[in-house]
């Protein structure tokens, strides 16, 4: 066995990270296990019972918010990709002295509290008379994805050489054709990663809806928070790990999609 | 690539435009709106005829102090044990955990925070719930009279502000360790300096501008959050959050609401400078104690 | 077939720095033309240009004869070795040599022929399915010059395409890319700032420097005669003695040394100069030699070893050193700490107007004996 320095504090890190990571998961297989707890008072456990799924996807008023969220969702992430894409590879490979101040309002943006954005949308949507449920939540929800989709680009172009570009071309390539034979399957990952983040993060956002919403456009987490107020029983439990199924598929295909074959680790994201 | 080429950030002006028009101007309209007046009922959202700070002054009223105060505590606080908890985590995950593993557990590591706010708030309501069997747990082992009661308190917010934001808090400290040379850490302890002056004197003020990052982003959304309070808070466990959405969505106090974000912002941007200034500070105090090396 | 290139005036900024400098170059059809210098002289922006990847602020630069100025690089008939290589990550071998093909509508039979071809001449035949990342550098270097010349153009550019290789491999590579440039016919334009790569592959060299062309001729030329003190110490070993020009031809150094020299640029006497001599044409003496000029004498610091000959570091009384090289089994071989004469002939000094050159010699030094100040 080979000698190690600092093997204690090692243990001692090793077991805290891990203490750690149970504590972080204990909640979500919490509610995983209630949710098929068959009582009528959430809290207190009887049985072990699927039922509340059922019950929850025979509520038409869950059915109606799960499809306006999936709905809204779709449109914010094709707004996000649409905006974010080539921001993120002008960010990547056009750098100058824009760079500074445009990645600074990105922060601002990424950093402030969706309270001010929620309001601020509250305000602004109705007075440019923008009424339209689905789009008022997507628009709203865009604003975070935009910059999340154009880090997420930008990363993956900045840890690609722009030389490539310059080969097809000097290969005979038109621009266009370099876009669709280089950029474009190249980047491929990064694009399909920021579609899923921003559906992901649109179909759980909270804020921004609930300031935004129209009556009869309610999303999910809407409808989710106002059941807290009568008493708590399972169905909506079965709803949150719905909701949680479907996040972590989204996650799970992002995360391969943009660790795969790259060594880079998420710092990449955060520079 | 020709000679009169489009500007450089051409293909990002899209995402300006669409910022500029969807987010500064509402945040520009906030603070107008924070200096009008609720119209009477039927009015529309707000009367611009008069603009006056009549509402700032009513921000400073007792309830909106107290519950400013208690926000910028649960926040202060929250972030400062996210940080003491999550500093290890993220100084073990550089520096220990094998390479292999690291993609995997960052992925573990942000998968909470990225899965629905709700759904983290609800699994504290369920766990913390009086009649729920962590309750039962305690008292049978004796360690509790009554019921479990933190919950709708502003202890079960703190809680849930820590959980919530504790993969926030690890990963730019992780990102800032992880880009440390670990050379460095060679070099300083070859000149003579142990492990803990080597973490004293070269890791922790390299890391340090990532760990400062990272505290301000947590300090700052925490101090904004909405869900938590709501879920677990009750009435006791009010944040500016709610206070805010109760003026503008139940009250219908526009005005009002916006003149508390605005104060809100006004205070986190303090925060910030606040932060940078500190830091300088410390780096010149430093600098003077040790004297100049030449 | 082969084209020439002609860049006539050309100049090209990046915001307050100038990186070439009213640049004229003629490179003849069929030849093998270096563009040597430091790093940021200019020369991978010539290059650049020639590619058309940067577009000249003035002048014009023609290929073939055909005006080629404004063109993008999709229009030129010029194709480029990159410095990285560029290979396409998500291509196999053979589709990244397909590619340029591809573009230019080559019907599928053809294409798979001529791939095949010039996949045999750099001897990857057997790699043809395999991506790039499981290639070698000398590989990878070799699938980015057969991808550019399985399109046959007039003129090929490499941008340091040598750089990252190891040194047995870069000088196997530098005999592989003459002798197929000797075989195809096609312009080649190589930019380096590896001195000893540029005298061994080209026909000609165009020695840069801060954007503006210093020198232009055959390596024996730049070699033997230097138009610049810069290009003389840049090519080659490079004693250096700074001084005063007395007369033509003659100057008198800082240290005392008189140094008459056969070579002279135009430099007016009183002025200040620089006079210098390669160490293979320094001989060592035990004993003082005739005349007045052309000699020095010092003690012997360090003898380094350097395969087929040894450099000598003989260090004058004021600390100056000189550089001496001789071959192995030269008649007179002094010992380290020996004192000794160095001498040279006047046909191998010359003269040139002051500039602050650095001597490139390969010596090592050697810590300075107490007392003695830097």
């Amino acid at each position: 066995m080979a000698r190690e320095r600092g093997k204690g504090t090692r243990v001692a890190l090793l077991s805290w990270t891990a203490l750690t990571f149970v504590f972080l998961f204990l909640p979500i297989l919490v509610v995983v296990t209630y949710s098929f707890n068959g009582g009528r008072n959430l809290y207190v456990w009887t049985e072990f019972s699927p039922d509340w799924y059922g019950r929850a996807l025979d509520n038409p008023r869950v059915v109606s918010a799960l499809m306006v969220s999936l709905k809204a969702a779709l449109i914010n992430a094709a707004i996000a990709v649409a905006l974010g894409v080539p921001a993120g590879m002008a960010l990547a490979r056009r750098k100058g002295a824009w760079t500074g101040p445009f990645l600074a309002l990105l922060f601002v943006i990424l950093g402030t509290p969706e309270l001010v954005s929620a309001i601020g949308q509250m305000i602004w949507l109705d007075r440019i008379g923008l009424y339209d449920g689905l789009l008022r939540l997507a628009v709203g929800h865009s604003l975070f994805n935009i910059a999340v989709v154009a880090l997420i680009v930008r990363a993956r172009a900045e840890g690609l050489s722009d030389t490539l570009e310059e080969a097809a071309a000097d290969l005979g390539a038109r621009p266009w054709r370099t876009f669709l034979e280089i950029t474009l399957p190249l980047m491929a990952p990064a694009v399909l990663a920021g579609v899923l983040l921003s559906f992901t993060f649109s179909f759980d956002d909270v804020i921004i809806s609930l300031f935004v919403q129209r009556p009869g456009t309610s999303t999910l987490p809407i409808y989710i928070l106002s059941s807290f107020k009568p008493g708590l029983k399972g169905d909506v439990a079965a709803i949150v790990v719905i909701t949680l199924g479907l996040s972590l598929i989204g996650m799970l295909a992002a995360a391969t999609l943009l660790l795969r074959g790259r060594g880079k680790a998420l710092g990449g994201l955060l520079d | 690539m020709s000679r009169r080429r489009m500007p450089r950030w051409s293909p990002a002006a899209p995402a300006l435009l669409w910022w500029g028009f969807f987010f500064v101007v509402p945040v520009a309209w906030i603070a107008l709106y924070s200096l009008g007046q609720k119209p009477p009922p039927g009015g529309g959202a707000v009367t611009l005829d008069v603009l006056s700070g009549a509402n700032y002054v009513a921000v400073t009223s007792e309830l909106f102090l107290r519950v400013f105060w208690v926000t910028l505590r649960t926040a202060a606080l929250g972030t400062l044990a996210c940080v003491l908890v999550g500093f290890p985590v993220a100084y073990a995950l550089a520096r220990y955990v094998p390479e292999r593993w690291r993609p995997g557990l960052l992925f573990l590591l942000v998968l909470p925070y990225w899965t629905s706010f709700l759904l983290r708030a609800f699994a504290w309501r369920i766990i913390l719930a009086p009649e729920g069997a962590l309750s039962d747990t305690l008292r049978a082992l004796g360690l509790l009279s009554a019921p479990l009661s933190l919950l709708d308190s502003n202890a079960a917010v703190q809680l849930g502000i820590i959980y919530n934001y504790l993969p926030l808090t690890i990963l730019p400290i992780f990102v800032a360790l992880d880009r440390i040379d670990p050379a460095l850490g060679r070099a300083a302890m070859d000149l003579g300096a142990g492990p803990v002056r080597t973490f004293l004197a070269v890791t922790l003020p390299l890391a340090a501008p990532g760990i400062a990052g990272g505290v301000l982003l947590t300090f700052i959304l925490a101090a904004g959050d909405y869900v938590v309070p709501a879920i677990l808070g009750g009435a006791k466990g009010l944040m500016v959050g709610n206070l805010v959405a109760t003026q503008i969505l139940a009250s219908q106090n526009l005005p009002a609401g916006a003149a508390m974000a605005v104060v809100l912002i006004g205070l986190l941007g303090l925060a910030v400078l606040g932060a940078q200034a500190a830091v300088l500070l410390t780096r010149g105090a430093l600098r003077l104690a040790r004297g100049p090396a030449l | 077939m082969a084209s020439d290139v002609k860049l006539d005036r050309v100049s090209k900024s990046f915001g307050a720095f100038k990186a070439v400098d009213d640049v004229s170059l003629r490179v003849p059809a069929g030849s093998f033309v270096a563009l040597l210098g430091p790093s940021g002289a200019g020369k991978s922006t010539v290059l650049r240009m020639i590619g058309g990847f940067e577009l000249a602020d003035t002048g014009s630069i023609h290929i073939g004869g055909r005006d080629v100025t404004d063109l993008p690089p999709y229009k030129r008939d010029v194709n480029t070795v990159f410095q990285s290589y560029a290979l396409f990550p998500h291509m196999t071998v053979a589709e990244n040599v397909a590619f340029g093909l591809r573009q230019d509508g080559v019907p599928r039979e053809e294409r798979r022929s001529r791939v095949r071809a010039v996949l045999e001449m750099v001897q990857l035949i057997d790699y043809a399915q395999r991506g790039p990342a499981q290639l070698s550098g000398g590989q990878q270097q070799r699938v980015a010059l057969a991808r550019a010349l399985v399109k046959r153009p007039s003129v090929l550019l490499l941008d340091e395409p040598l750089a990252a290789l190891d040194r047995k491999l870069r000088q196997q590579m530098q005999v592989e890319l003459k002798l197929l440039q000797h075989d195809l016919g096609i312009t080649f334009i190589f930019v380096t700032h590896d001195q000893e790569e540029a005298l061994a592959m080209s026909d000609t060299i165009a020695v840069m420097r801060d954007g503006r062309v210093d020198q232009v001729g055959t390596p024996t030329e730049l070699y033997d005669r230097p138009r610049t003190a810069f290009v003389a110490g840049f090519i080659g070993s490079q004693n250096f003695l700074a001084g005063r020009v007395e007369s033509v031809g003659r100057l008198v150094a800082d240290n005392g040394v008189i140094v008459e020299a056969a070579n002279t640029r135009d430099v007016a006497a009183g002025s200040k100069g620089l006079a210098a001599v390669r160490p293979e044409y320094v001989a060592l003496t035990a004993r003082e030699p005739a005349g007045a000029g052309n000699k020095a004498e010092g003690r012997v610091v360090a003898v380094v070893m350097l395969g087929d000959a040894l450099e000598y570091v003989l260090r004058l009384d004021n600390g100056d050193e000189i550089f001496a090289r001789l071959a192995r089994n030269a008649p007179e071989r002094p010992q380290e700490g020996e004192r000794v004469w160095a001498r040279w002939a006047r046909e191998h000094a010359a003269l040139f107007p002051y500039e602050a050159v650095a001597a490139r010699v390969q010596a090592i030094a050697r810590p300075r004996p107490e007392g003695k100040s830097e």
